[in-house]
């Protein structure tokens, strides 16, 4: 005689795998807006948003907000930054180490040298950590071994010292002006 | 309604961000790099790049040294281990090189092993001006060259290919 109570019958199976109703995408997404310093405005996902760590606390301050404006960020910064972003919760969502690093490396490789530099006083006023770092090994990289002319080029920055002060500090470090890259 | 903290000249990079940056650079790029501007110069005297080329043992080096190492900045200290510090009695030499901030060590005559040094036929311990040890071991004559030197690997620079040689 065969025991009934070996084989589960099949209604439960049924009942166990009957799918659930999907919670996370049946709930709208909040979509918080971001105002640049020369007005352009950003729609994104509250998720992307709350990867900037100064504009979560300023969530956490005034809850009630749907607007932040960034007087001291840019459009074009602050798009790419966003687009970055949006990749970092695809990862978030499904970690990928090696996917990750890949698309970490191929998002500084394309952006030219003043993307970079523009985007690190963004990445650093947002407090978005993995960008900042990725965004300084990149210009560490791409400065190494480069003449004192090259990196003032690479970061647009002008020469604030005397004529006296630059040569002072030539003489300190004399061994270092050895053997640089051709710009 | 206001705005997030205002920053002035914020297009600017800001001195922290400038030291992050030189911290994945070498020394030479660091010390360089004090010319590009005042910024640059504040961030590449800036003790959290220097302590970054520091081998992380250097607490340790330090300690062994024979004479003390006062130092007010991690540049200066930096700087100094570049010049040759004897450590462990005066038994080994350590640097740093200069512009990488990879390690170096000597090891003298001392803290080798060499067959029959002590022989007075063979070897004899003598104190030469032009070295940097107390004593050097000279050879008078020899049927038999045995030298060995040891050094514990963790004290080596981490993924870094070593090489040896032997100074007469």
């Amino acid at each position: 005689m065969s025991s009934s109570t070996d084989s589960p019958t099949l209604t439960t199976e049924t009942t166990q795998l009957s799918p659930q109703p999907d919670t996370e995408t049946a709930k709208p997404t909040k979509k918080i807006t971001l105002k640049s310093s020369d007005n352009q405005i950003f729609e994104v996902e509250e998720s992307v948003a709350m990867e900037f760590a100064t504009v979560k606390s300023f969530f956490e301050d005034s809850p009630s907000t749907d607007t932040v404006p960034l007087p001291n960020v840019t459009a074009k910064p602050l798009s790419q930054v966003i687009e970055f972003c949006k990749e970092q919760i695809k990862f978030k969502a499904n970690p990928d180490e090696a996917q990750k690093k890949k698309y970490n490396a191929e998002f500084v490789t394309e952006k030219s040298d003043k993307d970079l530099v523009d985007m690190i006083p963004v990445a650093n006023y947002l407090e978005i950590k993995d960008l900042l770092d990725v965004l300084n090994q990149a210009v560490a990289d791409r400065i190494e071994n480069k003449s004192v002319e090259y990196v003032r080029s690479f970061f647009g920055i002008d020469n604030d010292f005397t004529a006296e002060e630059e040569a002072a500090l030539r003489r300190e470090h004399a061994w270092a002006y050895e053997g640089v890259d051709e710009d | 309604m206001e705005g997030l903290v205002e920053h002035h000249e914020f297009n600017k990079l800001p001195e922290g961000c400038v030291s992050a940056i030189l911290s994945l650079t070498s020394p030479q790029d660091a010390c360089k790099s004090s010319l590009v501007s005042t910024i640059f110069q504040a961030a590449a005297d800036s003790d959290a790049v220097w302590e970054s080329f520091l081998p992380a043992d250097y607490r340790d080096m330090v300690s062994r040294s024979t004479v003390p190492c006062k130092c007010s900045s991690k540049k200066e200290l930096f700087l100094l281990l570049c010049n040759s510090l004897l450590i462990d009695g005066g038994r080994k030499s350590f640097k740093l090189e200069k512009s990488s901030g990879k390690k170096s060590f000597m090891l003298s005559a001392r803290d080798l092993h060499i067959t029959w040094s002590d022989e007075s036929p063979y070897w004899h311990w003598a104190s030469v001006p032009e070295s940097r040890f107390s004593e050097v071991a000279v050879l008078r004559t020899m049927s038999w060259l045995e030298i060995v030197g040891t050094i514990r690997t963790q004290m080596l620079t981490p993924l870094t290919q070593n090489t040896e040689r032997i100074l007469f």
